[in-house]
């Protein structure tokens, strides 16, 4: 098989010394050229698959404040108040796992790419709806 | 007999990657015993079940560890479903297998990179971390997460992977395969590292059973014991070939741990293949009412779930018997004899996954 | 080939005897855990495996003292250490013994707080 791992004990004439460090020579020489694996987010965009769970955003006019998104959320992220028609996430208490976006009756919780970006408050971020 | 003395090693040190106290003693830089201390990441997560909703539970079980997060989780609900007789669909079956796979990928390329760090090797470190990123990115595009997938549940998985999806995962694989044989190389041939591994911590084969080691450890001193041969998930109808060496030095637990790498890609491309179609979840309905062990192989081992429910929405008691917790003797047996600078590679050559010892 | 698992009920007394048969007959030491019943006891489980056979003892203990299975399987004492320190169980005769130092917890015996009572422990 290519590449089959073969541990040997170790070479021992000078020779065998210098061909032992040929494995690691061709990434060492390949990164000479290549620009740097590392990518500067948050300077840069990060190109991310449409999948990916960063934050839940909430459709507010379709909400009717029902109450089983905050009920099904591990963390207690989620408060919803009818009264007033508002719905509150904390966004450091989130584990987006994406049980709310999967419960609502209404589907009118979606999970987006962008991640929660950092800061030195914990964000809670409040929806109003307006009708 | 010369003068003793007792150095902590921990639970801060550079090259440690989680938290554990060990009290060396020494005598003239040879350690002489260890007295090991754990429960810096105590988080009670075994009591937390009781009043966490057993369906809720699983996002607990999955961050029980970073690195073997997919299989806590996958060895939860295989417990569950086990004691509620819950009949999982062959495609759920069939992904978590690749998913489990790919999850012991990842930690044998990031154990790989923590052993180079330990003797200094930082370059081949970055390269393996490099080749980590590939498949990380691997699981963001399949289920959202790079290192908590949130991707099993009870009665199956959350996400699926369709054709198009799945083509892009085996390049990307393929990618991973190709970086892999200059790592590989790297740590057979290379002078420095055969240097530092070969001869250290050399575990018997009658030593290993006696003190109860499990997973790369036991199969490097010879005992084939791999509970991937059970026929739990998909594996019965894929054949695993188990990987073992006879010497029991750290050498043979890395070289274990490379061709196991191998051998999980071909696993990955195997299930890619046969892989059923079909529905990727069971509605689950009821309260879990009866007991049951369901067993895995983690990266480091054998990992043993006890689950006990008394038909309420609370389960009575989650044991979660890790295979970190059972080296650790194996551990304390190397650890007698060595030189103190070479203690850093031992703790590191059992794999060492601390979150998942204390829970 | 095939996996089973058994819970068979002992009585405390017949520990030491069951556990040297396992023993005998080719068994490795898989976990012990300790629970809380309803009752208040205590209920342990000693599992041994075998070939993908677990086997389980089980045994119900009110709080006296258990005699340590390390002269037979010599890793026991990792179990038995986490026991006293998390449930506040007597082992004796344990061939290593890490006097309640194994486990670093802010309070000892935190696992034997009941349902009610470890909601009172929050914050």
């Amino acid at each position: 098989m290519k590449g089959a791992f073969v541990p040997g004990c170790g070479p021992d004439t000078a020779r065998a010394k210098f061909m032992a460090y040929l494995p690691f020579l061709k990434p060492v020489i390949k990164s000479f050229f290549k620009k740097p694996a590392t990518q500067s987010y948050p300077f840069a965009p990060m190109p991310k698959d449409d999948l990916v769970r960063g934050h839940v955003e909430i459709d507010a006019e379709s909400c009717i404040f029902c109450g089983i998104c905050a009920r099904k959320c591990p963390t207690a992220a989620i408060a919803t108040d009818k009264n007033e028609k508002s719905w509150t996430i904390s966004r450091f208490a989130c584990i987006v796992c994406s049980a709310c976006c999967e419960a609502c009756p209404k589907k009118c919780l979606f999970m987006k790419k962008e991640l929660t970006p950092a800061s030195e408050v914990k964000t809670v971020d409040v929806a109003i709806k307006n009708a | 007999m010369g003068k003793r003395t007792v150095m902590p090693f921990g639970p801060q040190h550079p090259v440690l990657p989680e938290p554990i106290h060990l009290d060396l003693v020494l005598e003239d830089e040879i350690v002489k015993e260890a007295v090991p201390s754990i429960g810096f990441v105590h988080r009670g997560l075994e009591k937390l079940v009781e009043k966490k909703d057993f369906m809720e539970y699983v996002y607990v079980a999955e961050r029980i560890c970073g690195i073997c997060s997919f299989m806590h989780g996958m060895g939860y609900c295989m417990a569950v479903e086990q004691v509620m007789g819950i009949e999982v669909p062959k495609r759920a079956v069939f992904l978590r297998t690749v998913w489990a796979e790919l999850s012991r990928v990842h930690s044998h390329l990031l154990w790989m990179g923590l052993m180079a760090d330990a003797i200094g090797f930082e370059s081949l470190f970055m390269h393996s971390w490099r080749l980590r990123e590939y498949v990380l990115d691997m699981f963001d595009m399949t289920t959202g997460g790079r290192v908590i997938f949130s991707a099993c549940k009870i009665g199956g998985v959350r996400r699926d992977i369709d054709a198009e999806k799945m083509k892009r995962f085996l390049d990307a694989l393929g990618k991973v395969e190709d970086g892999l044989h200059e790592i590989a190389g790297t740590f057979a041939a290379d002078h420095s590292i055969s240097h530092r591994l070969t001869g250290l911590g050399v575990l018997t084969k009658a030593e290993a059973e006696d003190l109860g080691a499990l997973g790369p450890v036991a199969r490097a001193s010879g005992i084939g014991f791999d509970a991937r041969t059970h026929g739990y998930a998909a594996y019965g109808d894929l054949k695993v070939n188990v990987q073992t060496e006879q010497s029991g030095d750290c050498m043979a637990r890395a070289s274990v741990r490379i061709r196991e790498l191998y051998e999980a890609i071909r696993l990955i491309r195997l299930c890619a293949e046969i892989m059923p179609d079909g529905p990727t979840e069971t509605k689950v309905t009821g309260n879990p009412n009866g007991e049951s062990f369901a067993r895995l192989e983690q990266p480091r081992g054998e990992v043993l779930y006890y689950v006990k429910g008394g038909g309420g929405k609370f389960l009575e008691r989650m044991r979660c018997r890790t295979p970190t917790f059972a080296n650790l003797p194996a551990l304390l047996e190397m650890l007698k004899g060595a030189e103190l600078a070479d203690v850093p590679v031992l703790i590191l050559t059992i794999d060492p996954c601390i979150s998942c010892t204390e829970r | 080939m095939k996996v089973t698992q058994e819970f068979t009920d002992i009585q405390q007394m017949d520990l030491l005897n069951k556990t040297l048969d396992m023993k005998n007959a080719g068994y490795r030491l898989a976990q012990i855990c300790a629970s809380r019943d309803t009752a208040g006891c205590f209920v342990l489980l000693y599992t041994f495996e075998k070939d993908g056979c677990l086997v389980s003892l089980r045994f119900i203990n009110g709080g006296e003292p258990i005699e340590s299975i390390g002269w037979l399987y010599g890793y026991a004492f990792l179990y038995e250490n986490e026991m006293k320190d998390l449930f506040g169980m007597k082992v004796i005769n344990m061939n290593m013994d890490f006097g309640g130092r194994f486990y670093q917890t802010a309070q000892p015996a935190p696992f034997t707080c009941g349902k009610n009572e470890g909601a009172e422990m929050d914050g």
